[in-house]
């Protein structure tokens, strides 16, 4: 899907808070590993679900429920093609078209 | 008098009652799949399919309600359309079908503690009842504007 449309998913803001949560999802297991998930025998024996273990979750949620509004913003947003193409165009070379331009006409 | 939807004043609010659609059918689908895969014997075998059920149904049942009526809300959005929309019908075919399914004939084959020898050929039905909803939902804003009236 991101192959059809690649250039407009880059510079959608959506797509992009998109893939940032997702990326965020990974750090969020890196970070509970060892605390929670490395271990899950130990929570079922726990008397009460432990704070660490809830506030993974909870992130976990929360963050999963954020990809999916982003992915429905997506559709909503048009990023201005035409205008990120035309500041794309680097200075220099534009403005040296102009001179070469412009002493090509002044030598005949 | 003409009387305007308040939900059609705001630009926000059709993408924000989406946002709660998904919540609610990626909970109640998603429960419902879980029930499923464990009658088809993939995953979750730490548990009867009678167990999961059990532990599940709520959560089934609090995503159907969310996505019923922010689903109810989205279609007053633009009724017109959605009721001339080949894709809508088709999901509301489903959707039906699959409520009806479920709280009928998956109900009785999930509940019993020995999976019935049907259990996989109603694990099918029903994903594939659920599935069409989605199909549906997916198709709805690519098709416009639906069927001719004349």
């Amino acid at each position: 899907m991101f192959g059809s449309k690649a250039e407009e998913y880059y510079y959608n803001a959506f797509f992009r808070t998109k893939l940032i949560l997702l990326a965020l999802v990974l750090v969020q297991e890196l970070v509970f590993y060892r605390s929670v998930y490395a271990n899950p025998a130990a929570l079922d024996q726990a008397p009460t679900v432990p704070g660490n273990a809830k506030l993974a979750a909870a992130i976990s949620l929360l963050l999963w429920i954020s990809i999916a509004c982003c992915g429905r913003g997506i559709g909503y947003i048009e990023p201005p093609l035409d205008k990120i193409h035309a500041q794309m165009l680097p200075r220099s070379t534009y403005e040296g078209e102009i001179t070469i331009c412009c002493s090509s006409k002044q030598t005949p | 008098m003409l009387i305007e939807n308040p939900l059609n004043s705001s630009a926000l609010a059709f993408p924000v009652l989406e946002c709660f659609h998904i919540v609610g059918f990626a909970l109640s689908i998603g429960t419902v799949a879980i029930v499923d895969f464990s009658l088809l014997g993939i995953g979750m075998r730490h548990q009867t399919p009678a167990q999961l059920s059990k532990d599940t149904a709520l959560w089934t049942l609090g995503g159907l309600v969310l996505m019923l009526f922010s689903g109810l809300l989205l279609f007053s959005s633009d009724p017109d359309m959605y009721y001339l929309n080949w894709p809508f019908l088709i999901k509301m075919f489903f959707f039906v079908s699959a409520v009806i399914f479920h709280y009928t004939i998956h109900r009785k084959t999930v509940s019993s503690d020995t999976p019935p020898a049907n259990g996989k050929m109603v694990a099918c039905v029903s994903l594939f009842l659920w599935c069409g909803v989605i199909f549906g939902g997916i198709f709805i804003g690519f098709v416009y504007p639906g069927l001719s009236l004349g």
